[in-house]
């Protein structure tokens, strides 16, 4: 009944004509009743008493008429002119109530900011990564093609060109089909700077396929390619300020890259991306080039393939087609391994990668952050609601209707919400950009990131949320003052009162508690991920001490071998010369850098079916590189400065191209040949004489199986450097460049970093992932035992009576500590064990973020049960002391 | 209570509710008691002139109502002044005080 009549109010319908009347008719009897009752009490019998009440009244019906009269047309005007006033004037009580608890409102406002803000920024992210379109023409119809299962140099992303030709043929699903490739970079010279570019080179027909046009000049046509290749260039928004100032007359002008002079013919769009890849600068592909060379060259896997779809084709219809296709490919190219093997991968989610699992944890990490921490402030409001149980009684019971004071209370939340969240959005703005500037290596480049009007309207949803999250269950508890309770006999002693609210926050802190080891478990996993990530032996050292960078040579003026292999050498003597140099190595491929090539690898004397060669990765190798790479030697020796051109050619091989070929050992001193011994592909035979230890790309690479050839016997002009200091590599570059210009003044020194950097750069993306669900699980494990200390605290305070009355009747202490302590320990235990449940559920979709553990790693969850019941036992302890401390007389003299 | 009460001059009713009600907030029956103890009972305020006037007076907003329970713990309904009845209250008193002044100036004229 009287709740029916609160919310009625509370949500200001009109009262119904039948309801005033009744209300009339009530408040004119009470008065009747009033007085027959004082008649009674100066003896006149009660039939009597009623009747004289009536009489003396005067006209009851023309009264009644008349009331119910003004009261319809009081109710007409009811609605708006009160909302207003009962709103200004809970406006101004949440505004007393703020500054007489000053650290009360502190501690609400700025964890909802933190909160909202937090959830804003991620939010800001995912729209760009995850809801944003690319920016291409119907970009759900391009796909990166894969080959799966990946190759045995588990490169799975390249196709040969003969694969290309014969699917943009054959696949009837394909719209158009377009190549890239070779970003190996370039050096820009202009007489007075030398700069490296970041390039690709792109099929003529990509800007068709991705559908993205430049925006000034024009794109690529068949007929920039000659017999030498190309000789013109399309640069981005970004190089174009940065390198010519946005200069209006760019289109036209000549450059010299790698000294070879070319002409810019286009800029692209600022929004341009590279589709799976950066670069700043991007040159024609020779393809019909190509397709004329080598039998190697044409049937290398060495070009990232981009495929648009018809209009209509799904996703399923494509992978049958390119299966057909594929098939048809098989056939006709039976000498190229796995020849045909076409997985499509949506651009999106090629470009996206799983930054996507990384993006959405991070969001529903902190998503659950807030979901606790409104939990939590809920409790504050809660047990403060309690405590002034006695004050909204009295509040009551003068009239303040129930309503009202839910009124007033979803008031003073939706105030601490909306406070939230415009500081939450203030400080999303700020947050936006630092996250950006932090993520920036571990988020893919789609377009700028920042807060725009989606964002906010985001904030201000969650805000809003918040509000009513954090204010409905004590607007509920305030519904059920209860007068008599309140203001008579009960209103102090809170051994009953508070059973609902109690029980109703033991739900909230057993939640917090469940979402707390969800995250916990996350963050563990992430955690382990991430030491066995950087447990994992490369094969090299990285560390700080190891500084590497690349030096091109350009053809143009390098193409003599002697001039190149005579300015490597004294730039490597020069530069070993510095003080702190402990070695310098140099090779034409660096396995961190990948981009390593597959080459056939046979033992001299073996008959080896030529179709069916296997193939190891080839690289270069300096004197020096494995001393200054930090990669052991196992056996042989290493190249030296008499492995040079006209001497024995000789290789050294990594062990498991060692334990595979010649597993009883042996492999030194024997003779070896690279490539397929097909035409045109059978190498002079090699000497084997040092075996290596293994390496990887990455950490989360294969081991390569690997042959190296000597520098000065093979390329001769270098390409990735490697120098080990005696301390911090990165102070030797001011000294390294100096030498480089002192060298060769057109000679930029190429990203220069530590191994460490490298490293870091490799797992930023898992290393930002653990970082982030590690402070959300921390923020997560303290708020949860904040909840059970207090919902804890209040329990203790309730029974404080019950207490008393124990130790009175010589209860021992610790039986009292552990009647509190069980009483946590039931919560902690739902909580906890539904924590458990829930991980164990959603663990999954994080498996494709973890390395060296799985989804259900029991040590995980075990540590992150025992963590969860550890904290919320501690928290138990301080109101279980205070419990024992109960004096008797005190607790009983407190009625 | 014996003696039989005034009869009130048409408008006095609002000004009394109102000026009662200054006093604190309180429900009907209250209000009447109140002016019969004040006035040793000589005013008596007449029930159904009582309600017309708080039902006609939350009409224009110079009072409010709410649901409340009375000191016998019954359902009662409270009024109290709003800040325009306060208001009105102070004007009406100054007038009505002017207008008794200058009656008795007639009456008392010698």
């Amino acid at each position: 009944m009287h709740r029916h009549r609160g919310i009625r109010r509370f949500l200001r319908l009109p009262r119904s004509p039948a309801r005033i009347r009744a209300d009339v008719d009530d408040e004119l009897r009470f008065d009747i009743e009033m007085r027959a009752n004082d008649l009674e009490r100066q003896g006149i019998p009660p039939e009597a008493a009623h009747a004289r009440a009536v009489a003396e009244f005067g006209d009851l019906e023309a009264t009644r008429r008349y009331c119910e009269e003004a009261d319809m047309s009081t109710e007409a005007h009811f609605g708006r002119a009160t909302i207003l006033s009962d709103l200004r004037s809970d406006l101004s009580i949440t505004w007393r109530t703020m500054r007489r608890t000053p650290a009360f409102a502190l501690v609400v406002g700025t964890t909802l900011a933190l909160g909202i803000g937090a959830n804003t920024t991620v939010f800001s992210v995912v729209k760009r990564v995850l809801i944003t379109p690319l920016p291409y023409r119907a970009p759900e119809q391009l796909y990166r093609l894969y080959t799966s299962p990946s190759s045995v140099d588990g490169d799975n992303d390249k196709l040969s060109a003969l694969e290309i030709v014969a699917l943009s043929a054959d696949a009837r699903s394909l719209a158009g089909v377009t190549e890239f490739g070779n970003y190996g970079g370039m050096t820009f010279t202009d007489g007075r700077t030398a700069e490296p570019w970041g390039t690709v080179q792109v099929g003529p027909n990509f800007f068709d396929v991705i559908g993205v046009r430049p925006r000034i000049g024009r794109q690529f046509v068949a007929e920039d390619i000659g017999p030498n290749g190309a000789r013109v260039v399309i640069i981005t928004h970004q190089l174009w300020q940065r390198a010519f100032g946005g200069d209006p007359g760019i289109v036209g002008r000549r450059v010299q890259l790698n000294n070879i002079e070319m002409t810019i013919i286009g800029v692209m769009p600022e929004s341009f991306v590279g589709p799976t890849f950066t670069a700043e600068a991007l040159l024609p592909l020779p393809f019909a080039n190509i397709l004329r060379s080598s039998p190697r060259n044409v049937r290398s896997r060495a070009w990232r393939t981009i495929v648009r779809t018809r209009a209509g084709v799904s996703e399923a219809a494509l992978n049958t087609d390119l299966a057909t296709a594929g098939q048809r490919v098989r056939a006709q190219f039976p000498e190229i391994k796995n020849a045909g093997v076409f997985r499509p991968v949506s651009l999106h989610a090629a470009m996206v990668g799983n930054a996507k699992t990384v993006l959405l944890l991070v969001m529903a990490g902190g998503l659950l952050v807030l979901v606790i921490t409104c939990a939590n402030i809920a409790g504050l409001f809660l047990s403060r609601g309690a405590a002034r149980r006695r004050e909204l009684g009295v509040r009551a019971a003068l009239g303040a209707g129930r309503s009202r004071l839910v009124r007033q209370m979803l008031t003073e939340s939706a105030v601490y919400g909306l406070v939230g969240g415009a500081a939450g959005i203030a400080l999303a703005v700020v947050m936006t950009r630092v996250f950006v500037g932090l993520a920036d290596s571990s988020l893919p480049h789609l377009g700028e990131i920042r807060l725009d009007g989606v964002g906010l309207a985001f904030a201000a949803t969650i805000a809003i949320l918040c509000g009513l999250a954090v204010g409905v269950a004590p607007a509920i508890a305030a519904t059920r003052v209860d007068l008599r309770e309140a203001l008579g006999d009960g209103g102090s002693r809170g051994a009953s009162s508070g059973v609902t609210s109690v029980r109703g926050r033991r739900a909230l802190v057993a939640g917090q508690l469940a979402v707390a080891v969800v995250l916990l478990v996350g963050a563990g996993l992430l955690v382990r991920t991430f030491t066995a990530l950087t447990r994992t032996p490369l094969g090299y050292a990285v560390d700080a001490q190891t500084l590497t960078f690349r030096v091109n040579l350009p053809y143009a003026r390098y193409s003599d071998k002697s001039s190149s292999a005579a300015l490597v050498a004294s730039f490597v003597e020069r530069v070993r010369a510095l003080p702190g140099v402990r070695s310098v190595g140099y090779t034409a491929v660096a396995p961190w850098n990948g981009g390593m090539m597959g080459v056939g690898f046979r033992v001299d004397g073996r008959e080896v079916d030529s179709s069916a060669v296997p193939s190891v990765e080839y690289a270069t190798a300096s004197e020096e590189f494995f001393q200054a790479s930090g990669t052991p030697l196992r056996a042989g020796r290493a190249f030296t400065p008499n492995d040079r051109v006209g001497s024995p050619i000789v290789a050294m091989v990594s062990e498991s191209v060692a334990r595979r070929f010649w597993p009883n050992g042996g492999a030194v001193g024997s003779r070896i040949r690279l490539g397929t011994g097909a035409p045109g592909d059978n190498g002079e035979p090699l000497e084997v004489v040092g075996v290596v230890g293994d390496v990887r790309q990455s950490v989360m690479g294969d081991i390569v199986p690997t042959v190296y050839v000597a520098e000065r016997q093979w390329a001769g002009h270098g390409g990735e450097f490697v120098v080990r200091a005696a301390d911090d590599g990165a102070a030797l570059i001011p000294g390294i460049k100096s030498i480089l210009h002192d060298l060769d003044p057109q000679l930029p020194l190429i990203f220069p970093r530590t191994m460490r950097e490298v490293l870091d750069a490799t797992i930023a993306r898992q290393h930002l992932a653990m970082i982030l669900m590690a402070s959300f699980a921390v923020l997560a494990v303290v708020l949860a035992a904040l909840g059970v200390y207090s919902v804890m605290a209040y329990a203790v305070i309730g029974r404080t009576r019950e207490f008393g009355i124990r130790s009175a009747l010589g209860a021992e202490r610790w039986s009292i500590v552990r009647l509190v302590l069980r009483q946590g320990a039931a919560t902690t235990i739902v909580g906890v064990g539904c924590g458990l449940l829930l991980a164990t559920l959603v663990s999954k979709y994080v498996a494709s973020l973890l390395v060296g553990v799985t989804a259900h790693d029991v040590p995980t969850f075990t540590l992150a049960a025992l963590v969860l019941v550890a904290v919320a036992t501690a928290a138990c302890l301080a109101p279980a002391r205070r419990a024992t401390r109960v004096e008797p007389v005190e607790a009983l003299r407190a009625e | 209570m014996t003696s039989p009460a005034l009869d009130l001059m048409p408008g006095t009713v609002d000004i009394l509710v109102l000026r009662t009600l200054a006093w604190e907030a309180m429900h009907g029956y209250a209000i009447a008691q109140f002016v019969r103890n004040r006035t040793g009972g000589a005013i008596g305020l007449e029930s159904a002139a009582l309600y017309q006037a708080l039902h006609r007076l939350e009409k224009k907003r110079l009072v409010r109502s709410w649901w409340g329970v009375s000191e016998t713990n019954r359902r009662a309904k409270f009024y109290e002044l709003t800040t325009t009845g306060r208001k009105q209250l102070k004007d009406q008193s100054t007038e009505l005080r002017a207008y008794v002044a200058a009656l008795f100036a007639v009456l008392d004229a010698k």
